[in-house]
Order: C-alpha cells, then sequence, then structure tokens
C-alpha cells in the first residue's frame, strides 16, 4: 500500500489543541452549534478555471456591447466556442416568471450554458431522471445567485498563485493569513469553540484543501466516509484486531498531553479514531435510509454527484441525531475546467458540455435529495461554486487559455435567488494587455466583485459570524490589507445584494 | 486519395505483453496501420482526420477504454483502479499537450476505480498540426505521441495489473495544399500559429501559467505584449529597444532572440535549448515587423 492510498483510506487531518470526552456536553461546542444556526455550507471548486464567459453569457446589447464583443472574441464554426441565442441548444434566458435575468450594469439580457441545466444525453434525458433540470431549475425556483465579476487585484494567471488567493483571501500576501484558510479561520476561531480533535470540516478529496487550512481543530480528507477504516491485519492473528486498534487510539491519546508536534500527531490521530467511529456508521445509515436517493446518485453517475451524496451522508447522520457527526462546512471538487484545448461549444458531447451538465445535475439531485430529508434541509445548506479564475476572452484554435474574473454561484433554499455585481467589460478596447478582462473597484460602471465580499457575506449572513470579527486586526479572517484606500475593506463590504431590488444575498 | 470512407471505430490495444493489455486501451475512429499502435492520416482524409478538411492539421478522434473484453482469453480485468495520460498536466512540463490534459478530464469523468468492463471516455480530439508551410508551400508530416499508464483493481492471489499504452498519430500533408494563405488569415496569424503556438506558448515557457519574463504570447494575448512595450531584459531596455519596434526589426528583442544576433547581457537566442526556427520564419517575422507589425492581413513577402 502506498502513502497516498494509506492516506486516503485513513484521511488526512491538520490539528490542534486539547481532547476532551463527552463531546456534546461542552457548553461551547453546543453554542457553537447554535450560533451558527444549524446552517452548513459547501464548498464546490471548478478546478482548473472555468470558462465563465461561456457559462453566463451575454444574450443582446442591451444599452452597451456585451453580445457583440463576445461574438467577436467567441468564434462560430469548427472549435468555435461561440453560444447561440437561439437554433439548437441554445442558451437559456435567466429572466423567467418573477426573476430579473439582466445585467445590471448594462442591461444585457444573460443567458446560462445549456450544458448547466443538467441534460447528459444518454443518462439524465427525461423529466423524471435524476437531475433533470439542473441549475436552471435550481435558478428558476430563486435558489442561485448568480455573482458576477469575482475576481481579486492584480489577478494572477497561475492556477496555484490563483488558487491560493481563493484559498486564504489574501491577495496581497499579508503574512498572518498567508499559512490559513478563510473558512479554516472560521472554524478555528475562539468563539467557534471547536477543540483540537474536533472534526467540523470534511473534504471529499485526497487531503485537506486550502480554505480548511488551520491549526486549532480538526478537518478531515477522504474521498469517501466509508474510508474512513484502518487498513485490516490480515495475518494469522487478525483475531486480535479491536486490540490492536484500541492500543493504537490509546498510543495517539497518550501523547495529547505532550508538547508541541507530538500533540498534533496526537490530537490528528485521535480526530482520525472518532472518523473511524462515526463516519462509515453515517455512510450505512445514509444507504439504509434514502436507498432510492442513493440510486439517483448511481443512475446519473457523475463524479460530482457521488461526492454531494458524500456530503448528504454526513448531513443526513446529524440531522438524524447522531450528535458524534460535528461537520458543518464541506468542501467537494470537479475538475477538468483547464480548457485549453478541445473545449466544445453547443455540443453535448463537449468537453465544457460535459463538465457544466455534470454540475447541474449533481448540484440538483442533491437538492431534491435534502428537501426530501425535511426539516428544511434545503434552506439550511447552501453550495457556493467558485473557481480560480476564469478564461481568455478571446478564444484560441478550439478552447482558452487562462483569464481573470468570473462568475460564483452561491445556491440554496435560503438563498434570495438574482444576479449580484456586474458582468466583466469584455471589449477589446477595454481588455488588459494579456487579453483578460480587469479588475475594478469604487464606482467605476464595471465595478468587479471581490472575492472577499463574497466571502465576507457567507460568513455574516450565513454562517453567522460577527462582522467585526471578520476583520478584526487580531483574529480576522479576512483582514484589511496595505491596498489603496477604496480596496480596504469594511463590514459594509460584506453585505452584496441582489441588483434588481437590494435584497440582501440571504433570506432572513 | 479515397474520398469517404466512413469512419470505423477501432481498438488499439497500445503494446505490451497481451496478458496485461486489457487494462487500458484507446478506441480511435481510423484504422492503425497492420495491427499496430501507430495511425497515419492524410490532412482531410473523412477516414481518420475528423475535421474532414484540408487545413494543415489531422484531428484525431481517441477515447480511452478501461477493462476491455477484446481479448478477453489473454488478459480479462476485473476493473480499472486508476488511468494516467502522459503530459496531460499544466505544471510546467515542456511536453505538456493540451490534447492530452483534455482526454485525461474525460478519464477523470470516468470516476475510477470502477469495476465495469469496456467502459470507455467520450471522444477527444489530438490534433496533429503539420510542420511547415515552409518555402515553396510545402509541409512536412508531424507526430505525436500518447502514452497512457493504467493499474487495474487487485486480482486475489496475483495483485493488481500494469498496463503501459502508446498510441502514434502521424499526419502527413495533402498535395499542394500547404499554402499559407489558406491556412492562416493573415501575416500575425501565422506567426501566432506557426511560431509562437509550436514554440514559445508552451508549458514552462509564455504560456499563462508561467509567463517567463513577463511575457506570454498566447492567442489574445501576443501582440499587446509585444508591440511597443518595453522589455525585462535590462541591457535591452538600456538600448531604448522594445519587444517588438513597429517598422524597426534591428531594436526589436523579439527579432533579434529568434535570430540569434544577440550582444552582450540580451541572454539566449530563442526557443530556449531547441532548435532554432528555421530562417524562412525568421525572415518572416523580420518582415512583419518592418511592416509596421500590423494585427491583420498580409504583409507582401509573407504569403508563402
Amino acid at each position: 500500500m502506498d502513502r497516498r492510498r494509506f492516506l486516503s483510506r485513513t484521511g488526512w487531518l491538520t490539528a490542534g489543541a486539547l481532547l476532551g470526552p463527552g463531546l456534546f456536553s461542552r457548553p461551547l461546542v453546543r453554542g457553537a452549534l447554535a450560533a451558527q444556526g444549524d446552517r452548513y455550507l459547501v464548498s464546490l471548486v471548478l478546478d482548473g478555471g472555468n470558462d465563465g464567459l461561456n457559462t453566463i453569457v451575454p444574450m443582446d446589447d442591451g444599452d452597451g456591447s456585451l453580445r457583440s464583443d463576445y461574438e467577436a472574441a467567441r468564434l462560430g464554426g469548427t472549435g468555435g466556442l461561440r453560444l447561440a441565442v437561439d437554433g439548437p441548444n441554445p442558451l437559456l434566458p435567466l429572466s423567467v416568471a418573477g426573476l430579473a435575468g439582466r445585467d445590471p450594469n448594462t442591461g444585457a439580457e444573460l443567458g446560462m450554458h445549456p450544458g448547466l441545466a443538467g441534460i447528459v444525453p444518454g443518462v439524465i434525458e427525461a423529466s423524471g431522471d435524476p437531475g433533470f433540470g439542473g441549475l436552471h431549475a435550481l435558478w428558476a425556483a430563486g435558489k442561485v445567485a448568480v455573482v458576477q465579476g469575482c475576481g481579486f487585484p492584480d489577478y494572477n494567471l497561475s492556477h496555484d498563485e490563483a488558487r491560493r488567493v481563493f484559498h486564504t483571501a489574501n491577495p496581497r500576501g499579508v503574512s498572518a493569513l498567508a499559512t490559513s484558510g478563510w473558512l479554516g479561520r472560521t472554524l478555528a476561531r475562539p468563539a467557534a469553540g471547536f477543540g483540537a480533535t474536533d472534526v467540523p470540516g470534511l473534504n471529499f478529496r485526497d487531503a485537506v484543501a486550502g480554505e480548511f487550512r488551520q491549526h486549532a481543530t480538526a478537518v478531515a480528507a477522504a474521498r469517501r466516509l466509508s474510508d474512513f477504516t484502518m487498513p485490516k491485519d490480515v495475518s494469522a492473528y487478525s483475531s486480535d484486531n479491536a486490540a490492536k486498534l484500541a492500543a493504537i487510539e490509546a498510543l495517539y491519546a497518550a501523547q495529547s498531553s505532550r508538547p508541541g508536534p507530538w500533540r498534533e500527531l496526537g490530537d490528528a490521530g485521535t480526530a482520525t479514531f472518532r472518523c473511524m467511529d462515526v463516519f462509515p456508521a453515517a455512510s450505512k445509515l445514509y444507504l439504509a435510509d434514502r436507498a432510492a436517493w442513493s440510486a439517483g446518485y448511481d443512475k446519473m453517475g457523475l463524479g460530482t454527484g457521488r461526492d454531494l451524496r458524500e456530503v448528504a451522508k454526513a448531513i443526513y447522520a446529524r440531522e438524524s441525531g447522531d450528535e458524534r457527526v460535528q461537520a458543518f462546512a464541506f468542501r467537494v471538487d470537479n475538475g477538468g475546467y483547464d480548457t485549453h484545448s478541445d473545449q466544445g461549444g453547443a455540443d453535448p458531447a463537449g468537453q465544457h458540455w460535459a463538465l457544466h451538465a455534470e454540475l447541474g445535475a449533481s448540484l440538483k439531485h442533491f437538492f431534491d435529495d435534502l428537501a426530501d430529508m425535511g426539516s428544511a434541509l434545503d434552506r439550511r445548506v447552501t453550495v457556493l461554486v467558485w473557481s480560480e479564475f476564469s478564461r481568455r476572452v478571446r478564444q484560441n484554435d478550439s478552447g482558452t487559455d487562462h483569464g481573470s474574473q468570473g462568475p460564483m454561484f452561491v445556491v440554496g433554499g435560503g438563498v434570495n435567488g438574482g444576479v449580484v455585481g456586474n458582468h466583466p467589460n469584455i471589449a477589446s478596447s477595454d481588455l488588459a494587455s494579456d487579453g483578460n478582462t480587469r479588475y475594478r473597484q469604487g464606482t467605476h460602471d464595471f465595478r468587479s466583485t471581490d472575492v472577499r465580499d463574497v466571502y465576507g457575506t457567507l460568513l455574516v449572513q450565513w454562517l453567522g459570524v460577527p462582522a467585526a470579527a471578520v476583520i478584526d486586526p487580531a483574529t480576522g479572517m479576512l483582514r484589511l490589507d496595505d491596498g489603496p484606500p477604496d480596496e480596504r475593506w469594511t463590514v459594509a463590504n460584506f453585505d452584496l445584494r441582489r441588483a434588481v431590488d437590494g435584497a440582501p444575498l440571504f433570506a432572513a | 486519395m479515397a474520398a469517404s470512407r466512413p469512419a470505423v471505430a477501432a481498438d488499439v490495444p497500445g503494446g505490451g505483453p497481451r496478458s496485461r493489455d486489457c487494462v487500458s486501451i484507446f478506441r480511435t475512429d481510423a484504422e492503425p496501420a497492420a495491427g499496430g499502435s501507430s495511425i497515419r492520416c492524410r490532412d482531410g482524409d473523412p477516414a481518420c482526420d475528423a475535421d474532414g478538411t484540408v487545413n494543415g492539421s489531422c484531428a484525431f478522434t481517441v477515447r480511452i477504454c478501461a477493462s476491455s473484453t477484446r481479448d478477453a482469453s489473454s488478459c480479462l480485468s476485473p476493473g480499472a483502479d486508476e488511468i494516467v495520460v502522459a503530459h496531460a498536466l499544466d505544471d510546467g512540463d515542456p511536453q505538456f499537450d493540451p490534447d492530452f490534459q483534455a482526454l485525461q478530464s474525460r478519464v477523470d469523468g470516468l470516476d475510477l476505480p470502477r469495476t465495469e468492463q469496456d467502459l470507455c471516455t467520450s471522444a477527444a480530439r489530438v490534433v496533429v498540426p503539420l510542420a511547415g508551410p515552409f518555402a515553396g508551400n510545402r509541409c512536412r508530416g508531424a507526430r505525436k505521441t500518447l502514452r497512457t499508464h493504467a493499474i487495474s483493481l487487485p486480482i486475489p492471489g496475483i495483485g493488481r495489473i500494469e498496463d503501459a499504452d502508446v498510441l502514434r498519430l502521424s499526419c502527413v500533408p495533402a498535395e499542394d495544399s500547404c499554402i499559407p494563405t489558406t491556412l492562416f488569415d493573415g501575416t500575425f496569424d501565422r506567426i501566432q500559429g506557426q511560431v509562437f503556438d509550436r514554440s514559445c506558448a508552451l508549458s514552462g515557457c509564455h504560456d499563462s501559467q508561467t509567463r517567463m519574463a513577463g511575457l506570454l504570447l498566447e492567442v489574445g494575448a501576443s501582440r499587446s505584449n509585444l508591440v511597443g512595450v518595453t522589455p525585462t531584459t535590462t541591457a535591452a531596455a538600456d538600448l531604448g529597444w522594445n519587444r517588438v519596434t513597429p517598422g524597426d526589426a534591428a531594436t526589436s528583442l523579439l527579432f533579434r532572440k529568434l535570430s540569434g544576433d544577440l550582444g552582450a547581457g540580451l541572454g539566449e537566442r530563442m526557443p530556449l535549448r531547441r532548435r532554432a526556427l528555421p530562417s524562412r520564419l525568421v525572415e518572416i517575422v523580420r518582415l512583419w515587423i518592418d511592416a509596421g507589425a500590423p494585427a491583420t492581413g498580409w504583409v507582401p513577402g509573407t504569403e508563402e
């Protein structure tokens, strides 16, 4: 068994302080769970750089030139990426009954990539299929905020650098924030009350993601909840497996009272054992109680759907009264968005279409599953969909190279659905020298949405973190930095609102 | 040339011992030569070139199939645990190829490990551009080599099977077809396609991930990063040169770098540690700069 396999079996953990028995007898933890209101947050990354310009697409010029500029940059014909307003596989307008789907700055009608409607030829085609209707169905139900033009100052075209900024919410490299993630700092906040062996965060991937990094509490990473098992000793002495495990657990527990790295090792081990106690059972519970919904994820056969099923399992166990499940923050990856070539436009067999179809159908089935669980769960779970950058405005032969600002989606029944923020200016005369859209703040017509505004709004409005704590210089999760005055962050920034009527991002 | 043979899916095991050759195979729309791992295609031949047009490149349609049953008596895979396409990671690998990356994305979409037999990705296109055009409207054939490494799920008592495969995709020019004015929209488009895309905007060099010397030479970005822009090479900047000085190739660092005509402090010839560009291409760059480095249109002397 190689290292990667071992880690994916046992989970990879970050760790911290005290080990305490009787977890939920601890008033601090109880208080923390009450403060965030039994709400859940899923961070879903479109890894590789999603082509935002072919995700939320101008359908006309409105009072500006967005559609004309789009058609100049995105070609028709073989290898062309242009998404059409009509004809086969057209864009789906965002303007539907009761929802305004125009860009607030230019007035251009916006359309959604047809693949996001969750139709996967051969898999999801009929209205009874799991995931049918995809993200557009969730949009039409008022559960999606399309947050346009998201980015950060001095965008970076390197995957790693751009991911680092999205993870740390720290574009200017303030050293105090450089080694922790924006969600990690939220979990580690003393007022959150999580100890070193508590596991408030779960990542469904091989290692803890950057936005969860911190050193006060544990975040577990595994591909599946059922992976939280120790490899079994299949030797002649297998009958004493239980005793061996107990001995290893005791070894870890003993380290927790020792200093420095010993304690970290002990806490990580203890948290891992806690995961082994809780998560395989959570998985079985879901599979037993919700077999039909589970089969829906299998029927779709989509990786993101299967990952979201793991989130559903953890939530279901906790909502079923298993107080040992503390996780409320999750991370799911949908990779493959680095579409330098062969991206595909409106062709259902194309690469970008397949990725978007996977995203849309998976989210739809996940929220249908949550709604069916009851307890208003579909209104208590929010999914933030993001990508490290968008892509070059002008396409190359058959794909797109790295770009700058792009849309994020905030999805859930607690969201006031609608368009938030401006579409970037894609006129060739306004592009930066590398052919990408520019980041702007202040009173500019094409003002960008800073990614810190999105995070801050989520923390304040959704997770109930006091606004002052978000920018507090000592414990702040998104601290003031040394940027120019109009790029400094204040509490007022953490209040994104729907463009058409100024409604807050989340319903009360 | 046979004009319109219908495309037939062919399974290519990709080489190696037959007993291990089923964990991963290639499925193409073109027949390989005599049961081997090489496909040779003439530009525009609808039997193998998926774009079906004479356009200076061949587009091969390739799928990867896990746990193939095509030779089940020799090799039976209990399922694929992992399939890795070589040079598919945009991390500075000088042999990184976006088409291989697109294929790896499709493999990732299979969500391995899976136990199903004959589990195939959707089709990806691997485009092999011809070398050229060179003087006399001639092109030369070109080849890409696609490599995969696959590992099966464990077989009780045996362990895992590893299967390394190769698919060689060759494109040869159609007769009298390599005419620059039909392959490109203008002189700068030709420089982008024939110089920057092939020799400069590569992973680890002047691509969006790396931007060596702050210079990005991908489509949509290259010209505005060159024309009238001061180079980061101090010695060149001190001389008052630009990356491209419209109308004057002699004070354009781009031309000096490509021609190798460099003085002290001006760094290495480009492309770095690769064969120098054919003199004809360097000449086209010179003509383009001396004509004012226009974004569109054909500069006299660059059409062939």
